[in-house]
């Protein structure tokens, strides 16, 4: 350890020595399109007499993977050091940012510690020292209505949580057009792990041949909602919790092939994994 | 909006709220697992062969009453079986270190962009 830097007043505070080969490690998970992060802050040089600043700008991809990029400080004392969303306006549960020391620049590094990690948005930041080191899947998520895709006529609705996301499902909405071929209807909401049912709330009412009926499943509600003059009400419980890959489906008991489903309408509670 | 070519399903590939929309192929229906069955274009576990060949027996048997769930119905309906050209846009969870993109799943057979009427 340099003996100017350890005499250094500016090491009275906290301050992390770095040598040479140590470098500043910053990932960032997102999964809002035009979302450019930024972290800036200040070094103390080796013999402990200049205080630099820096600032790196991030352009993260917005499917949820990791975007990493390491950065030299050279060698001397990082000080202090911010991120935040510095274009775009994410919601907390759409940037997560994680930042540390490794040692190595390319190739295979080695992880020394983490200085901070949290949600950011353009006015909420992580910063070190003094910040968490918050887990990605903590606090109130980011709530998305999300508009699904309408199935071609006679096929089932199918969900996917997208990779990198987890979900809480809080509510869905869907319109059944039925054909004017006899039978009743009767939509089950499903949920699936990619294979196997472990979820279903089923609707409580049939839906006879042409006609046009919504759909509404709801958190908090119990089995066996409503029927009201807007639609059938049915209940999603405490609001399923899905990990990347598992499927909203429905199951639909007499569905013909003339039967449309679309106005595909949901509301989910989004945390984001980090792959 | 889209169409997927493999499924038919129509979607808007960016949200309202600027977050990409991954679309990925639901299940074989019913009556398309029951056709992808007989042309054999997909293969299903030999216990669930069984269960199929079971359920059709019984309902020759003892048929269901009209506005019913046929048994084979009820198997086919158990089954979560992805059709062959299926898309799934979701990524793997690593990017390519050449094209610095993630790579999708499953491309399917494409989509088509669409007009709204």
């Amino acid at each position: 350890m340099p003996d100017a830097a350890m005499q250094s007043p500016a090491l009275a505070g906290p301050g992390w020595y770095l040598n040479a080969d140590d470098n500043l490690r910053i990932i960032v998970y997102n999964a809002l399109a035009g979302v450019k992060v930024t972290v800036s802050g200040r070094r103390l040089d080796r013999v402990g007499n200049l205080v630099d600043v820096f600032a790196w700008e991030i352009t993260p991809t917005s499917d949820r993977v990791a975007s990493t990029i390491i950065r030299r400080l050279g060698e001397g004392w990082l000080l202090s050091l911010h991120a935040y969303a510095s274009t775009g306006a994410p919601l907390i549960g759409q940037t997560f940012v994680t930042i540390g020391i490794v040692r190595g620049y390319s190739g295979q590094v080695d992880e020394l510690g983490t200085l901070a990690a949290g949600y950011v948005t353009s006015k909420q930041r992580i910063a070190w020292p003094g910040g968490p080191i918050a887990n990605s899947v903590d606090g109130a998520g980011a709530i998305r209505k999300i508009t699904g895709a309408n199935p071609a006529a006679g096929a089932e609705i199918s969900e996917t949580v997208p990779t990198g996301a987890r979900w809480q499902l809080l509510q869905f909405k869907l319109l059944l057009t039925t054909s004017g071929v006899a039978g009743n209807r009767q939509p089950t909401l499903t949920i699936d792990d990619g294979t196997n049912f472990y979820f279903t709330s089923g609707m409580h009412t049939v839906t006879a041949a042409s006609v046009a009926r919504t759909m509404y499943w709801m958190y908090g509600m119990g089995v066996f909602a409503a029927a009201t003059a807007n639609g059938f009400i049915q209940g999603l419980g405490n609001g399923p919790m899905l990990p990347a890959g598992h499927r909203i489906t429905t199951s639909t008991a007499a569905i013909d092939v003339g039967d449309q489903y679309s106005a595909i309408h949901y509301v989910v509670r989004e945390w984001l994994e980090g792959n | 909006m889209v169409r997927c070519n493999s499924c038919g399903g129509v979607y808007e590939p960016t949200l309202p709220d600027g977050m990409q929309y991954f679309h990925a192929c639901p299940p074989l229906t019913p009556a398309e697992l029951r056709r992808a069955l007989a042309d054999a274009t997909v293969r299903i576990a030999a216990a669930d062969v069984e269960r199929l060949r079971a359920a059709r027996e019984a309902d020759l048997a003892a048929p269901v009453p009209p506005g019913e769930l046929t048994r084979e119905e009820t198997v086919l309906r158990s089954l979560a079986v992805n059709r062959p050209d299926r898309r799934d846009e979701n990524v793997t969870g690593t990017i390519d270190p050449l094209t610095k993109q993630s790579r999708m799943r499953a491309l399917g057979t494409g989509i088509t962009p669409i007009r709204e009427a």
